[in-house]
C-alpha cells in the first residue's frame, strides 16, 4: 500500500512538473486525482480469450495450472498495448470460490468454465456450508496468482475483486431459484396479515431467501479476509454482486433486499471494499452519488450495463450526460468498447467511435478511461491494440 | 373481461388465483373469458416489464400465477378457445447454461399469445433439430451469452438445412455476444437485441 501510495505521489509530482512521459500505470493513477495527459486505457487480461494469444492455452489447463495463467499473464501484458493490464486468472465464476461449496462447474477446453449444478437445493443444504478457515481450491489458485504476479511485476495492477452476498448466493442457489426465493420472501415479508403469509407457505419457503443472504454476507466477509491472510491488499479491490441488477431486479428492491447485506460486509471490511453497484443509465449514476456508500464504489461511471445499438455500442445520447457527470463529480467516465463492437466492426467504424468519445471527453476536460469488454473469438489482439492507438491518437487534452 | 382476474396475475398474485378462477367458474363465468383474463394480466406485466417498471421476479410472479389459474382452467376450454397465435421453440446453445434472456422471451412471448417450447439450456445441435422435427413451430429462438457458445448457433443452422427443415421454420437469435451483422453471417432471420423486442420480432416473421 506504501508503495503504490508512494508511485500516486511520484506520478503526480511528473504530470504537474512535466518531467517527462507518463507510464501507463502512472497515467491511471493521475487521472484518479486531476486531468491526466490524455485518456488511459484499460483492460483485464481476463477478458481476452486465451486461445488469441497462444492455442497452447485452453481453459481446462488454465483451470489446474497456476503457471499457465502466469504465463498467459505475461504474454498478454507484452502483447496488449493498454497502459493497465489486470485480472490475471482465466477461471470464470470459478474464481470467487463457489466450487469449494459444491458448485458444480463443467470446464471444456474452448468455454470458459461455467456452473451446471448448485449445492443448495434445500433450506437444509444452508447449514450444510461451513465458513472456510483457510483459503482452498480455486480461491487459493487466484490469491497465488495475484501473489506471484505482485512479485513478477511490482508494477501491476492487483485488484482483488470477490462476490458479494447477492452473487455468491445466484452461484450457490441458481440463476432460476433465487429470484423466485426473493419473490417469495418479499411477498411474505410484505403481507398484511397472517392469514395472507400463511397461505404463502404453501406456494414456497420464505425463509430460504434470508438464510442464503446470511450464509452469504458471510462467506463474502471471510473471502476478502483470507485475501489479506494471503498477503493481499484491500486497497482498490471490489465487492462485485453485478445481477442485482436491472432487469434481473429494481432499483427499490436492491436497496431494500440486497444492499443491507453489502453494508455489512463492507462495514466488516472496515469499509475497505468498494462496494460499486453498476447501473443502466446517467440518471441513476447520479443516484448513486446521492448514496453515502455506493458513491464511494468502483467502475460506477460505465457504461458496461447501458442499453446499445444492434452493433453493440452504447446508445451515443448517454455519453454527454455522462461525461458531465463525471466532471460534476470529479469521476472518469469509464468507457467499454463491447467485445461483439470490437468482434464485427470495421477499422473505420472503430474509428468513427473511438474518436466521437474521445473528443468529447477532451471537449469537456473529463477523464476518460477506454476499456474493452472482452476480446472475442472473431476478434484479435490486433484489434485491440487499434481501438488503444486510436485512444492515444485522438485522447490527447 | 374479469379484471379482477387480470390485476392478480399482473401483481403475481400466485396464492390466491387458484381460488380466484375456480370461484368465478362457479359463478357461471366462461372459460374463454378467465383465459382472456389471465392473458391479459400476462401481457400487462410484459408490458411494465418493457418500460422498466417490472423485473424477473415480477415477472416470475405473473408467469407462476398464470400457470397456477390455467391448471384450473384449462379441462374447461374448448379447442378453439385455447387458439394459439403461433409456436415458438426456445432454447440456450450447446455450453451455455445462462437461461435468463431466454425465460423472460418465452414470457413475452407467451404474454402475447404465442405457443412456447422451451426446450432448456446447454441443447446440443441435434436437440434444436429434434425439437423442429418434433414440435414444427413458426420459429426457433436461439440463446447464448457466451461469445464462444453463441458459435453453435451457425452449426443449427447448418444442420437445419441438411435435414431440410431450414425453409419450414424462421430461425431467429439474441443474447448479449449477438449482434445484427452476426445474425445475417450465419443466415438467421432475424436478431433481438433484447426480450422486451421478442414479440415484434416474432410477428414481423410470421
Amino acid at each position: 500500500m506504501a508503495n503504490m501510495l508512494l508511485t500516486m505521489g511520484k506520478a503526480l509530482l511528473k504530470h504537474k512538473l512535466h518531467l517527462g512521459t507518463l507510464t501507463g500505470m502512472e497515467r491511471f493513477m493521475v487521472s484518479a486525482v486531476t486531468l491526466a495527459d490524455r485518456a488511459a486505457t484499460f483492460l483485464a487480461a481476463t477478458n481476452i480469450e486465451p486461445d488469441l494469444i497462444d492455442p497452447k492455452f485452453d481453459y481446462v489447463l488454465l483451470s489446474k495450472s497456476v503457471d499457465a495463467n502466469l504465463e498467459l499473464f505475461g504474454l498478454v501484458r507484452q502483447r496488449i498495448h493498454a497502459d493497465v493490464v489486470a485480472v490475471p486468472y482465466w477461471l470464470g465464476l470459478m474464481c470467487v470460490g463457489p466450487a469449494e461449496f459444491g458448485t458444480v462447474f463443467k470446464v471444456e477446453k474452448r468455454r470458459v468454465p461455467y456452473p451446471i449444478d448448485y449445492p443448495i437445493k434445500k433450506q437444509e443444504d444452508i447449514d450444510e456450508i461451513k465458513i472456510p478457515q483457510q483459503a482452498t481450491g480455486y480461491l487459493k489458485m487466484v490469491f497465488d496468482i495475484n501473489k506471484e504476479v505482485q512479485r513478477r511485476y511490482p508494477d501491476a495492477l492487483v485488484m482483488v475483486m470477490m462476490d458479494g452476498p447477492w452473487d455468491l448466493a445466484m452461484l450457490l442457489r441458481g440463476d432460476r431459484e433465487l429470484p423466485n426465493d426473493l419473490r417469495i420472501y418479499k411477498d411474505y415479508s410484505e403481507a398484511k396479515d397472517q392469514a395472507t403469509r400463511d397461505k404463502i407457505r404453501r406456494f414456497g419457503n420464505p425463509d430460504i431467501y434470508p438464510a442464503i443472504m446470511e450464509l452469504t454476507t458471510q462467506l463474502s466477509t471471510r473471502f476478502f479476509q483470507l485475501a489479506q491472510e494471503n498477503g493481499l491488499s484491500l486497497m482498490g479491490s471490489a465487492l462485485v454482486d453485478q445481477y442485482a441488477a436491472k432487469p434481473i431486479m429494481s432499483r427499490a428492491d436492491y436497496f431494500k433486499y440486497v444492499h443491507p447485506y453489502r453494508l455489512r460486509v463492507w462495514e466488516a471490511l472496515g469499509r475497505q471494499v468498494s462496494p460499486g453497484y453498476q447501473v443502466p443509465s446517467p440518471r441513476e449514476t447520479e443516484q448513486n452519488m446521492q448514496d453515502p456508500v455506493l458513491r464511494k464504489g468502483f467502475g460506477g461511471f460505465s457504461n458496461y450495463i447501458f442499453p446499445q445499438t444492434p452493433e453493440g455500442v452504447t446508445l451515443p445520447e448517454y455519453d454527454q450526460p455522462m461525461l458531465d457527470l463525471a466532471r460534476k463529480y470529479k469521476q472518469s467516465y469509464m468507457y467499454m468498447v463491447h467485445g461483439k463492437y470490437l468482434r464485427d466492426a470495421t477499422e473505420s467504424q472503430l474509428d468513427a467511435t473511438v474518436q466521437r468519445i474521445c473528443r468529447m471527453a477532451v471537449d469537456s476536460r473529463v477523464n476518460l478511461m477506454v476499456s474493452i469488454a472482452s476480446v472475442p473469438p472473431g476478434a484479435s489482439v490486433e484489434k485491440a491494440n487499434y481501438v488503444f492507438r486510436l485512444v492515444e491518437k485522438y485522447g490527447r487534452y | 373481461m374479469d379484471t379482477t382476474i387480470a390485476q392478480a396475475v399482473e401483481e403475481g398474485n400466485l396464492y390466491d388465483i387458484e381460488d380466484m378462477v375456480s370461484a368465478a367458474l362457479a359463478a357461471g363465468a366462461s372459460p374463454k373469458e378467465l383465459l382472456d383474463a389471465l392473458m391479459a394480466g400476462l401481457k400487462a406485466c410484459g408490458d411494465r416489464f418493457e418500460t422498466g417498471e417490472f423485473f424477473l421476479p415480477e415477472l416470475m410472479g405473473a408467469g407462476n400465477a398464470f400457470k397456477t389459474g390455467m391448471a384450473v382452467l384449462v379441462p374447461k376450454l374448448s379447442a378453439t378457445d385455447r387458439l394459439s397465435q403461433g409456436k415458438v421453440v426456445l432454447g440456450t446453445v450447446h455450453g451455455d447454461v445462462h437461461d435468463i434472456g431466454k425465460n423472460l422471451v418465452g414470457f413475452m412471448l407467451s404474454s402475447a399469445g404465442f405457443t412456447v417450447v422451451d426446450i432448456g439450456t446447454d441443447v446440443s445441435t441435434e436437440g434444436f433439430v429434434q425439437a423442429v422435427r418434433e414440435h414444427q413451430p413458426q420459429v426457433l429462438g436461439m440463446s447464448a451469452l457466451l461469445t464462444t457458445t453463441m458459435l453453435g448457433m451457425g452449426d443449427v443452422i447448418k444442420e437445419l438445412q441438411k435435414h431440410d427443415l431450414r425453409d419450414k421454420v424462421k430461425v431467429i437469435i439474441g443474447g448479449g455476444p449477438v449482434s445484427k451483422k452476426y445474425a445475417e453471417d450465419i443466415g438467421a432471420d432475424a436478431y433481438g437485441n433484447d426480450a422486451a423486442q421478442a414479440v415484434s420480432l416474432v410477428r414481423s416473421l410470421l
